[in-house]
């Protein structure tokens, strides 16, 4: 093979080689630029028309498209004020719903799932198939003792929960294929994997037989339920990545099952937790659908409030903007300060180095 | 403090991994649990910690049947190979952790971590998180964690082994110097056969779930129970050459021994370490027995050089190693003599691997040439 000393590079060969192993080529690093550029440009600009939208007059929208404040139209603070002073209470209302619901059930989701995630990760779970067979055996016979005889559902329940006693005690033992824990946690997936509609009608009629729709509770009982499945999925990697050997140390040290849990696993995994906090979050932030069933008035979220504005006069794009900003700015507030916990790497020099 | 451990197995499912074993560590005793990776010596430490439960026998701590009882309430500190520092913890914070747990008073537990990192040379690094501490340094945190709370029982998986050689050297001495300071019952697990016999006042040899030696490790080294703690301590290994016992003979293909005090045997191995051999020329002889070779490479290690040779053998091509002082030079292939300059020589059982030994005093007689296979 031929070895010439280093040759003169022509332009184009400049142009498309990289200086260094650790550089782009220059006419690369241009094509990069632009795509990115472009694509800056197709995330930012939504956000910069529902800006400007907010201080349209209806006119500007409907004679438009206008695209520069001041230049192009006059912007106008009719549609805040509509919002903020003539709605005012019934604006804040929902807001604050929103607020509550979508923090608290994400906390709820986040801290459940993550107990449930350790667990997954550190026990090992061997529930036999023919017990969980007898188990919705005796299921479908309290529901029919319930249903057909019209017996009262304490009393079923109790005849099922001593029938279940008495079945696992004689029987467990003696049944010998059982799951594992991959198992257990495909499950809990495959709750996501239905979608929410299929579902929606029991929950309303669950909330409606006890008399919890459009509460507070009734929501986020229910965003929990739903986003449990993600927190235990995405915080059961998290700790599979934590060695083993940490617990164990904290455990020869003196440490309970929870202590280590809690000084041990959630610090080490803060990434994972901001991460699957902010999903969870924006999840529930944005959820419509529940909501639509299960909140009339008094548990009525941003998501409904904004919907609602496309009103018997068409969409009214004007007031949808406001609430669209002012929802978008607890999200951005949660999402700042969980990415400085999500870039900080937890686990270095924990074993070995 | 003492730890015993009685009839103590452990089945995963099908698998035995310990086969019933018995060991009682005194109070104050350093005992190194020696033996090839899967032999099942960290399933033994960690059946002590209580991390692994027992599937038959009982652990006691001082007396007490500790078999069933959970790790926290064992009182046992334990230095792990990986060291398991919590890596969101300053280097104090991980030495108060155990401390912290027994919710001991502030100022005492100050005091109690500044004890124990002076002891392991810490204190400019209290400040410091683990990842910004070297393998040595985090090494000596985890000591310092495992001695802060003074607990009944040292356990010690590996400790050293993810250290440089050089580190790993300075560190022992030093374990060794603060348990015997500290005076605190210690099991060790190790691998390496010189950890063992520095470190331990005992070493249990584990083979295949079960002790095949326990005792000194004088006496591990001069008294081997049987062909494989033979060859697995010392280093270079012990050298071995497979004959036949007979009418107070040990024969090879072309050589024979007198070893008259042994009973008969067909299928013998005769062990004899690279100390107690050397190269000699022409004009010397040995009184105990020569082996012809070939050499097959030489090692300068500083302060000897190791020879390995080829002996000459039709069925196999075995080797055989030797300490020669550091000035010895040969041509690489060229034939030597090897002769056997001491009479700590040991026959076992081919086939069982178990020692042969003598009725009376162990005599062997030089026979003239003897050459071997192995």
């Amino acid at each position: 093979m031929q070895r010439s000393k280093q040759q003169p590079k022509s332009l184009w060969q400049r142009m498309w080689e990289p200086k260094d192993v650790q550089s782009i080529a220059p006419a690369k690093k241009v094509l990069t630029y632009i795509v990115l550029i472009a694509w800056t440009f197709v995330v930012l600009f939504p956000l910069y028309w529902l800006f400007i939208t907010s201080f349209k007059l209806p006119i500007h929208v409907s004679d438009g498209p206008f695209y520069i404040p001041f230049i192009d139209f006059q912007p106008s603070l009719h549609a805040w004020e509509y919002i903020f002073v003539d709605l005012g209470s019934d604006t804040l209302r929902p807001y604050m719903n929103s607020v509550i619901i979508a923090f608290i059930s994400t906390a709820l989701a986040v801290f459940i799932g993550s107990m449930s995630a350790y667990a997954l990760t550190r026990i090992e779970y061997k529930p036999k198939v023919g017990s969980i067979m007898g188990f919705i055996a005796i299921l479908g016979l309290v529901v029919y003792l319930t249903v057909s005889i019209k017996m009262a559902w304490q009393l079923s329940l109790s005849i099922g929960g001593a029938l279940f006693l008495m079945f696992i005690f004689a029987f467990n033992k003696h049944f010998k294929r059982s799951l594992n824990n991959n198992d257990i946690l495909f499950w809990i997936i495959s709750q996501r994997i239905m979608p929410p509609v299929v579902s929606v009608l029991p929950i309303y009629i669950m909330f409606q037989q006890s008399g919890l729709l459009d509460t507070h509770f009734a929501l986020i009982v229910t965003y929990m339920a739903v986003n449990l499945p993600i927190a235990v999925w995405l915080m059961r990697d998290f700790f599979a990545r934590i060695p083993v050997d940490l617990e164990e140390s904290a455990m020869l040290d003196g440490a309970s099952r929870m202590r280590v849990f809690l000084t041990i696993f959630m610090p080490l995994a803060k990434p994972g937790l901001a991460a699957t906090t902010m999903l969870i979050l924006i999840l529930s932030w944005n959820e419509y659908l529940l909501a639509l069933f299960l909140s009339t008035a008094d548990a009525q979220t941003m998501p409904l409030m904004v919907a609602a504005q496309n009103a018997t006069r068409g969409p009214q794009w004007w007031y949808m903007s406001v609430l669209i900003v002012v929802m978008i700015i607890p999200v951005l507030i949660a999402a700042a300060f969980m990415g400085r916990l999500i870039s900080k790497g937890q686990l270095g020099g924990a074993v070995k180095g | 403090m003492s730890i015993e451990l009685k009839g103590v197995r452990k089945r995963y499912g099908s698998v035995e991994v310990v086969k019933g074993v018995d060991i009682t560590v005194e109070d104050g005793q350093f005992l190194v649990l020696l033996g090839p990776s899967g032999c099942g010596k960290t399933t033994l430490l960690r059946m002590m910690a209580g991390l692994e439960t027992v599937t038959e026998g009982k652990v006691y701590i001082t007396d007490e049947d500790v078999t069933d009882v959970l790790p926290k309430y064992r009182d046992i500190a334990m230095v792990f190979q990986s060291y398991a520092l919590y890596p969101h913890m300053t280097v104090a914070e991980n030495i108060g952790y155990p401390l912290l747990l027994r919710k001991t008073e502030e100022s005492a537990k100050q005091k109690a971590i500044v004890e124990a990192a002076e002891k392991v040379h810490l204190e400019p690094y209290l400040d410091r998180y683990p990842r910004q501490l070297s393998g040595g340094q985090r090494q000596r945190v985890a000591l310092a964690r495992a001695m802060v709370r003074r607990p009944r029982l040292f356990l010690m998986d590996e400790p050293l082994s993810n250290l440089d050689a050089k580190l790993r050297g300075h560190m022992r001495a030093e374990l060794k110097h603060l348990q015997k300071k500290l005076g605190v019952t210690t099991v060790y697990v190790t691998h390496d056969q010189i950890e063992a016999m520095t470190l331990a006042d005992k070493v249990a040899v584990i083979h295949n779930g079960v002790i095949q030696q326990l005792d000194t490790p004088r006496n591990i080294y001069n008294d081997p129970a049987n062909l494989f703690v033979a060859g697995f301590v010392g280093s270079p290994q012990m050298n071995m050459i497979r004959g036949v016992i007979q009418n107070g003979r040990f024969s090879s293909v072309a050589a024979d021994v007198h070893c008259q005090t042994m009973q008969d045997h067909s299928d013998a191995v005769m062990g004899v370490r690279p100390e107690d051999l050397t190269i000699i020329t022409d004009t010397q002889s040995s009184q105990i027995g020569t082996i012809k070779a070939r050499i097959y490479s030489l090692e300068l290690t500083g302060d000897e050089t190791i020879v390995t040779c080829s002996i000459e053998d039709k069925v196999e091509q075995a080797q055989i190693v030797v300490r020669m002082p550091p000035d010895y030079e040969e041509q690489i292939d060229a034939p030597v003599e090897i002769a056997i300059t001491s009479e700590r020589i040991f026959f076992f059982d081919d086939e069982q691997g178990s020692r042969l030994r003598d009725n009376s005093e162990q005599a062997l007689v030089n026979d003239t040439a003897m050459s071997a296979m192995s």
